[in-house]
């Protein structure tokens, strides 16, 4: 990196040339020392570490000079682990919001975040046989929940989700932050929450003409309640 | 720069330990949040996992993570399993550990059976017992969060293998994972550039000094004659690579024989996994345990409490990482300090394209020196902040932190007098009262009876009152009582270098040639040499 510093101001270029021919000789030389492969090591480890340790994080960021370590935006930094789960756990929080859309289009944070879903949801209802692609399913029914789309009678342009948990937890607190429903096919998915689950009942209304809709009626959507 | 990022370090590693400092806490999100956000982990944890990393010392902790995830995957109709055990209830500071555990104890539970005593875990299978310490799960955690962010499907891995009723699946556990990390590391620890490295200045070293003590001279004939090595065009580099070579053949030195050949280096990074326990736990021993001062300089004096800015740090950083080797290359330091930051500037302005300036430095020595002795002023007075805190929290460490402030704040005649008011006042307790302990009334009561005691506290409180970082702004915000005076001892140790280090350079320009040289013409001289070092390495004309 140095010869491309001294490449960037005057008369770098033949320094380079010289350097390259001195480096074979000097090669030569060096393999005629004796090393001590001990020390060898000793010397790699101390020079990584300060690499890896809070060490170089520190001074790097106060030295303003030498600021040019990219700051790498969230958006394109790797989610970890612990952030999925986070996510999972919490999909309202605004942190989980701006990374969904960022494990929709990684497959393979996709995967593991599905994996998770399974892990800590309580029920889950896999893709569904339909008629056809085009067809709406409007009712699913699983061991341990039954969900309903119903049209508000009252707006057309409405419908109610309703929610029926068969076991009902004997522990009130288990829905003290009500249930979330995530709804995933392919690359889109969405988390609606029902926050008032009474005797194992929850309902609320989402307007016909969403991406929900489109997506809770889907026959390939895969649900998980947590 | 990115490129010395990449030095024997791959971007990735670089970014997945950044990823692990930066994991917030399942705390974060459940609302219970104070000022500062939540880590899952500290600083000292990752480092200490880059230190295993680095060393390829982690068999240790894989059989212990292998022990740990056994009863949580065979017991998972209570404990819900690896995810919620150390991701959702994140069970893994000593205390939410034991409160996790315990519970489970009380089940009678078999193969493996647990139960808890002083230490932490105990498993027992029908063979042998095992003990996980309670203060080592954290660490542990840290290791799966980095086998799970880089292994494909590494949970469900060891819930395969603890899940089968063999006996040595633990054992086999441990060895996977040892096998799975060993390949995720052979391609982001490339170390032939650092081999290459250590083999440049080892042969200059044989080939220069008469003796293997190194000094300023040698770092300064080093870096002159590395002009056209990769890696030494900064005079700062030179200086920190002869350092690390210098303290690689100390440590070496004074560490305990070991047989360890050639290809037990190789070994450590390519030949193959089974790398001798042995070579990896001395080269471990070696390194981070026998100076824990040199190798971990204290940076967590910028986070929470913030005791010291990033900036003031920076200004000392060297001075800590030096330790007390630093009168060895005292002048060194300087020069780097002054003549370095000129050259990081100069490199700077060429790569901005803009007109470079070559005519002098920002500071010269004795501004830098100047410098670091405002440096002490402003630790004594933050020094004063933790007495009053301290204070405030009626610990009676308060006043030996106090004391310890004055010291660096006041001219030597005043400190004496207030160690002698402090000494008549201890004797006076003892005189009076059964020889007991100091209590934090007894502090209460000498307010009382010494003005001057009075005094200084009152100027500790108002020390406080201005000062609005983190850890010092509002009393419902401060931290234990222990990190303030941790704190304080290394605002002092750091006050100690900066005395050490001026004490250093003035006997070093005293002893030039039997005569004393000023500080001012030590610059000039240096400035002259600089100037022409720095014009054939940037190919900048004279004016």
């Amino acid at each position: 990196m140095n010869k491309k510093q001294s490449g960037g101001v005057k008369g770098g270029g033949n320094a380079n040339v010289r350097s390259n021919a001195a480096d074979k000789e000097k090669g030569k030389n060096a393999s005629a020392v004796a090393l001590d492969p001990k020390q060898s090591a000793v010397f790699v480890v101390k020079q990584q570490y300060k690499q890896l340790a809070h060490v170089a994080l520190v001074t790097q960021a106060s030295e303003t000079l030498e600021s040019d370590k990219k700051v790498v935006p969230w958006q394109t930094r790797r989610i970890s682990f612990a952030e999925l789960v986070q996510c999972a756990c919490f999909p309202f929080a605004t942190k989980s919001q701006k990374r969904m859309h960022v494990i929709k289009r990684d497959i393979s944070l996709y995967t593991q975040y599905e994996w998770i879903l399974e892990k800590v949801s309580f029920a889950s209802s896999s893709e569904q046989v339909a008629a056809s692609t085009d067809s709406k399913i409007m009712s699913r029914t699983t061991d341990y929940f039954d969900f309903q789309i119903k049209p508000d009678n009252s707006n057309t342009e409405q419908v109610h989700l309703l929610l029926s948990l068969k076991q009902v937890q004997e522990n009130n607190s288990t829905y003290a932050k009500g249930v979330f429903l995530h709804c995933m096919l392919k690359d889109e998915f969405k988390v609606l929450h029902f926050a008032n689950v009474l005797d194992g009942q929850a309902q609320i209304i989402i307007e016909k003409d969403s991406e929900t809709y489109h997506l809770i009626t889907s026959p390939n959507t895969k649900l998980y309640l947590c | 720069m990115s490129n010395i990022v990449e030095y024997g370090v791959s971007q990735t590693l670089q970014a997945e330990f950044d990823m692990l400092r930066d994991t917030l806490s399942m705390r974060e999100y459940e609302g219970k949040r104070n000022s500062e956000l939540n880590k899952k982990y500290t600083a000292k944890t990752i480092d200490k996992l880059a230190q295993y990393i680095l060393c390829r010392n982690y068999g240790k902790a894989c059989l212990e993570l292998a022990y740990l995830c056994w009863p949580i995957v065979r017991h998972q109709d209570y404990t819900k399993g690896l995810l919620h055990f150390f991701w959702i209830e994140e069970a893994i500071s000593p205390s939410q550990f034991r409160n996790t555990i315990y519970p489970l104890t009380k089940h009678d539970l078999q193969t493996p059976s647990i139960t808890m005593n002083a230490m932490g875990l105990v498993i027992s299978s029908p063979t042998q017992d095992f003990t996980v310490s309670a203060s080592r799960v954290t660490l542990l955690s840290a290791l799966l969060e980095l086998l799970v962010g880089n292994i494909a499907n590494v949970l469900e891995d060891i819930e395969a293998h603890l899940s089968t009723s063999d006996t040595k699946c633990v054992g086999k556990l441990a060895t996977y994972l040892q096998k799975k990390l060993y390949e995720f590391l052979k391609v982001h620890l490339p170390t032939a550039n650092l081999q290459q490295k250590y083999r440049y200045i080892h042969h200059w070293v044989v080939e220069n000094i008469d003796k293997q003590k190194l000094n300023d001279e040698a770092v300064l004939n080093f870096w002159s004659s590395a002009i056209n090595e990769e890696g030494y065009v900064k005079f700062e580099n030179a200086l920190d690579d002869i350092v690390d070579y210098q303290s690689a053949y100390e440590q070496v030195k004074n560490a305990r024989g070991i047989h360890f050949s050639q290809s037990d280096e190789a070994s450590l990074r390519t030949q193959s996994f089974e790398l001798d326990e042995n070579v990896a736990n001395w080269l471990y021993e070696t390194i981070f345990e026998s100076n824990e001062n040199a190798i971990m300089p204290p940076t967590w004096l910028v986070d929470a409490p913030k005791f010291i800015t990033k900036k003031d740090y920076a200004c000392v950083s060297r001075l800590f990482e030096l330790g007390s080797t630093l009168t060895q290359f005292p002048l060194s330091i300087l020069r780097s300090a002054v003549f370095g930051q000129w050259q990081n500037l100069i490199i700077q302005q060429a790569r901005d394209k803009r007109d470079v300036l070559i005519d002098r430095p920002q500071q010269d020595y004795t501004s830098y020196l100047e410098h670091l002795n405002d440096w002490r002023k402003q630790a004594s007075n933050t020094i004063l902040c933790c007495a009053a805190i301290l204070y405030e929290q009626q610990d009676v460490r308060c006043l030996t932190v106090l004391s310890q402030g004055i010291e660096l704040l006041v001219k030597p005649q005043e400190s004496q007098e207030f160690r002698h008011m402090l000494q008549r006042l201890v004797m006076t307790n003892e005189n009076n009262q059964d020889k007991s302990q100091l209590t934090f009334s007894h502090i209460n009561r000498w307010l009382l009876q010494s003005k001057m005691l009075n005094n200084f506290f009152l100027l500790a409180k108002k020390a406080l009152a201005n000062n609005n970082r983190i850890g010092f702004k509002h009393s419902d915000y401060y931290h234990e009582a222990d990190i303030y005076e941790q704190g304080t001892d290394h605002l002092v140790r750091g006050a100690q270098l900066i005395h050490d280090l001026t004490q250093t350079v003035l006997q070093q320009l005293a002893n030039t040639n039997g005569q004393t040289v000023s500080l001012e013409t030590f610059f000039t001289s240096d400035l002259f040499i600089f100037k022409s070092e720095l014009v054939k390495r940037h190919g900048l004309e004279h004016e």
